[in-house]
């Protein structure tokens, strides 16, 4: 489902990363004790245990949640049962696909591609990537869940579960391009 | 202490075991080795970006951020949180924490929402790397001419059930 790179260069990538995040902790670091001194520098490390003894059990549950998700989810199963519906029904299952399509860009994208070179769209098109990219299951559990708590992702869902449909019938009406649209570009 | 995210997180895990269980097909090992995979990248910058965050919340004056960002700001926070996840070029783990830092410092509900929608929908990175080579610049600037306005509405949707 990932993007395959060659071993040595993700792991090039994942040690630049880390390094960046160090450099993060140790400029704020140096910055917190020199403006707000030793109590302050005390203060945030509170900060970071509470945080942390909070957030790593939720983590940790969230990336088991996901890994099953991962191998449960099949996107070739979801694109053919969206491309068996009608009407407004076909725009439900485009959201609940992008929302439920397991991996990164990788895989949503190439569903996309699927999508759109069968004629089904940007109504279609349009809809699952926002649905993916806004409400996508794997991103709420990982992040938003465990970093913002329950009632903030539960916020964030609610206030936009229907707004994928609303940009994929935007486009459409926008761009004329219903269904029987070949791929664009 | 068991919060409402971890037990239904327990819970969501125990359910779909079960069901990856009765598969009877190796999926339980292959999440298993995923979940390996996953706990190796994503932990040690999740540990990392909190240490950060730690810090940073002593850094940023708190009073600017509910000034600013607050509940009582009115509809500026809905604005600037759209406007600002639009401008993160790095990936959940900095956006993610910046929202948190953002929360305990005390910004609104719905500004929240509208920055993690906003970078959700617009990660510049993502653009970049997938969407122009994936999915095409005519697909790309659709997406983004229709996809626009959905921040704000979402940032304004939770305004409205936050203060009702």
């Amino acid at each position: 489902m990932s993007i395959k790179q060659p071993k040595k260069k993700r792991s090039k990538k994942r040690t630049i990363e880390l390094a960046a995040y160090s450099a993060f902790c140790v400029f704020g670091a140096y910055y917190c004790y020199h403006l707000k001194g030793q109590d302050g520098f005390m203060a945030a490390l509170a900060v970071q245990e509470e945080m942390l003894l909070g957030m790593l059990p939720r983590i940790t549950m969230a990336l088991g949640v996901a890994s099953l998700l991962w191998v449960l989810l099949d996107p070739e199963k979801l694109k053919k049962t969206i491309q068996k519906r009608k009407g407004w029904v076909k725009i439900v299952y485009a959201t609940i696909l992008g929302a439920v399509t397991p991996g990164g860009p990788s895989s949503s994208f190439s569903v996309l591609n699927m999508f759109l070179s069968s004629g089904l769209g940007y109504l279609i098109g349009i809809t699952y990537i926002t649905a993916w990219s806004m409400l996508g299951v794997q991103r709420i559990l990982i992040w938003d869940i465990p970093l913002l708590g329950t009632e903030q992702a539960g916020l964030r869902f609610i206030s936009g579960f229907w707004l994928p449909a609303f940009a994929g019938l935007f486009a459409a009406w926008i761009f004329g391009k219903y269904e029987d649209e070949k791929r664009p570009c | 202490m068991l919060s409402p995210s971890l037990l239904l997180l327990i819970a969501l895990l125990l359910a779909l075991g079960y069901v990856a269980k009765r598969r009877n097909d190796g999926s339980v090992e292959r999440a298993y080795e995923r979940f390996k995979q996953q706990i190796a990248q994503f932990l040690p910058r999740m540990i990392l970006v909190v240490i950060g965050t730690g810090f940073l919340l002593q850094i940023i004056p708190s009073e600017m951020i509910s000034t600013h960002l607050g509940k009582d700001a009115g509809w500026t926070p809905i604005l600037y949180g759209g406007l600002a996840g639009m401008l993160v070029p790095a990936g959940p783990a900095v956006a993610f924490t910046t929202a948190a830092t953002l929360a305990g410092s005390g910004a609104a509900p719905a500004a929240l929402v509208a920055f993690i929608t906003a970078w959700c929908i617009f990660a510049i990175h993502r653009i970049l790397i997938y969407e122009t080579h994936l999915a095409g610049p005519r697909f790309l600037m659709i997406r983004c001419i229709v996809a626009a306005p959905i921040p704000f509405v979402a940032g304004f949707v939770t305004h409205l059930m936050t203060n009702f």
